[in-house]
């Protein structure tokens, strides 16, 4: 594992200074703004605070610049309008409105689709390596439930591709990181925040982060489902517990996206369970086929046919299922093999080398898939001029929040909101000074060295075995909170889950708790 | 996520209810959840209009034709 480093000379780790009149050891870190989350959101909002002067430290759970949006695939969407000029930054606004049936936040949205053109040019000035047309303009590709070509793409690793951008460019600008740290607890009196807790995963070390501001760019929830899209520990709703725990609102938390095609690990075994085949397969004229060979969206959906709404097509393979029309392992037939292989392998590089790895030609048969829970679109509630959240100190950005997508998330809009609001919230907060910040009020440090007692004593024993609650709770959600819900259902299992609750609370009291 | 998953009678985007199969305009709401003293607190907001310029967007009833794809 990679050892921990800073870029530059880091001036925000005040030299290891520790504490142990708790009994507890802990080092304390300094830092103007503490991102947590080195995502593209984290990335991007610590881009424009060094722009301006002000040295943030970025902290993550993984090892920098292998954060989960690195698993983003098919796009970003940006109404540059190089295939259909008729495309417009209101008619992206309407498009995000429509698949958000208007739950999202308009002023929020028209915001991201005004300053996205411009985002795309600066990655490309970064070094984004998108494709390309023959004149030379950001190539577009179509996606679902979108009016226009629309989305662009570094062939089918977008993000990947995106990350290393500004991951790059971050490290020009110096900007200190600090990798394989968790965060457990924000330091917050309810009403304003100081910093945050946690521990060091290489070693186990308790670390306290004092701070001017907090950015929370922490992710999504959907990996607490039992089938999804995410890597098992990211996504699992850390940024929104952290946030409630801290006293902000959180909104729109009944909107998990479920995505339409996840692989089946029944047959592509138990580690591909639920994996995304990205939907720029359907974007570049993927069909589906049920077991009898029938091309069902013609029935759902004969306009928008296999890239209407993601929730309509996730519902509609979920019924070909149900009724017994799916394979004999539990999914649908994707296919593409009537393009040509060399379009494919242009087009869909990644799809077509995970593929071709099991064994499967993607430009001569069908891959099984099935809906797979994948993207939250509710979240912490910000201000979008600023990222505020109701808390003093504490802003919050990415798919961490609620607001820009609704009900429903268009594809490629997520990666576009980290980046567009990234830069809104850095730049805000370049405006504020962070001079002179307070001493820590007795009550955090108490509240600190409480949580940090609690952590040291739930690392030894317990009785219960973390992954087998975190199982048995995925399968709930998944049975009772899925893709269709009824009121009986969520009713038994959310007394079910208080009985989890109460099992883990004795386990870890003070830790933040899923809401 | 179980609290608003009850709460929302109604189907609306991601969320599908075999009990509540349509949307409803008493329900064009967000929840919002927030730690109380005493457990969760569950309230409601209604969205902003879009600007002008959004709304002939809207009204103009784009929508994506699958067809130019075959
Ligand atoms: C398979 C897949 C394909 C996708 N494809 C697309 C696509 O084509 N287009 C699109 O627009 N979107 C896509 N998405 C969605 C998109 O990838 C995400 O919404 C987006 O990357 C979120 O970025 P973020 O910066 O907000 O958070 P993340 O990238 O999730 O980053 C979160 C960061 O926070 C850190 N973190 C989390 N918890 C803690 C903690 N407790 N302590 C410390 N650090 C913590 C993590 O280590 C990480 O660095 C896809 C998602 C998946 C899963």
């Amino acid at each position: 594992m990679t050892s921990n480093r800073s870029i530059g000379d880091n001036p925000t780790v005040d030299g290891g200074d520790s504490d142990s009149d708790s009994g507890v050891e802990y080092e304390t870190v300094e830092t103007p703004v503490l991102v947590i989350g080195a995502g593209a959101a984290g990335a991007r909002t610590a881009i424009s605070l060094a722009e301006n002067g002000v040295s943030p430290l970025v902290i993550g759970k993984r090892d920098h610049g292998d954060a989960h949006t690195t698993w983003a695939a098919g796009g970003i969407n940006a109404a540059l309008g190089s295939r259909d000029p008729e495309d417009s930054p209101a008619i992206h606004a309407a498009d995000t409105l429509n698949e958000g049936h208007m739950l999202n936040d308009p002023a929020g949205v028209e915001t991201v689709t005004e300053v996205m053109p411009d985002r795309i040019r600066e990655l490309e000035d970064w070094g984004t390596p998108f494709n390309a047309t023959d004149e030379g303009a950001v190539e577009q590709r179509y996606f679902g439930a979108q009016s226009f070509r629309r989305t662009c793409f570094v062939g089918d690793r977008t993000g990947e591709a995106m990350l290393e951008t500004l991951i790059g460019r971050a490290q020009e600008l110096e900007v200190p990181y600090r990798e394989n740290v968790q965060v457990t607890k924000l330091l917050s009196d309810g009403e304003r925040v100081y910093g945050a807790l946690g521990y060091d995963m290489n070693d186990g070390s308790f670390l306290l982060f004092r701070a001017g501001a907090v950015v929370l760019a922490a992710g999504g929830y959907s990996a607490v489902y039992d089938r999804h899209s995410s890597r098992d520990e990211e996504n699992n709703g850390d940024g929104p517990a952290l946030a409630y725990d801290a006293g902000a609102r959180l909104m729109d938390a009944e909107f998990v996206q479920f995505h339409p095609t996840g692989m089946v690990a029944e047959r592509y075994g138990e580690r591909w369970e639920g994996r995304l085949v990205t939907e720029a397969v359907r974007g570049e004229g993927g069909r589906l086929f049920n077991a009898d060979g029938e091309r069902f969206m013609e029935r759902y959906s004969p306009e928008q046919m296999e890239l209407d709404a993601r929730d309509v097509v996730a519902r509609a393979i979920a019924r070909e299922i149900a009724e017994g029309r799916g394979t004999e392992n539990g999914g649908v037939y994707l296919d593409i093999s009537h393009r040509d292989r060399s379009f494919i392998e242009e087009r869909l590089p990644s799809m077509y080398a995970r593929f071709a790895d099991l064994g499967v030609d993607l430009a001569a048969e069908s891959v099984e898939v099935a809906p797979t829970a994948h993207y939250s679109m509710g979240g912490v509630e910000i201000d979008f001029e600023t990222g505020k959240t109701g808390v003093e100190n504490l802003y919050a950005v990415g798919e961490t929040t609620a607001g820009i997508h609704g009900a429903n998330r268009l594809g490629g809009n997520s990666l576009a909101e980290t980046v567009a609001l990234g830069k809104i919230v850095g730049d805000h907060l370049a405006e504020r000074s962070f001079a002179d910040r307070p001493v820590l009020p007795a009550s955090q440090q108490r509240l600190a060295r409480e949580h940090f007692a609690d952590l040291d004593a739930m690392a030894g024993e317990g009785s219960e075995v973390p992954e087998e609650l975190l199982g048995e709770l995925g399968d709930l959600l998944e049975s009772h909170a899925g893709i269709l819900r009824a009121e009986k259902a969520v009713v038994r299992v959310r007394g079910r889950c208080r009985l989890l609750a109460d099992g883990r609370r004795s386990r870890a009291p003070g830790g933040p708790r899923a809401p | 996520m179980l609290r608003g998953a009850r709460e929302r009678r109604e189907s609306r985007g991601a969320h599908f209810r075999t009990d509540f199969e349509d949307a409803s305009e008493e329900w064009h709401r967000n929840l919002l959840y927030e730690r109380s003293f005493d457990g969760m607190e569950l309230t409601t907001k209604t969205p902003d209009e879009p600007s002008a310029e959004v709304q002939d967007a809207l009204d103009a009833g784009y929508e994506l034709d699958y067809h130019q794809l075959e």
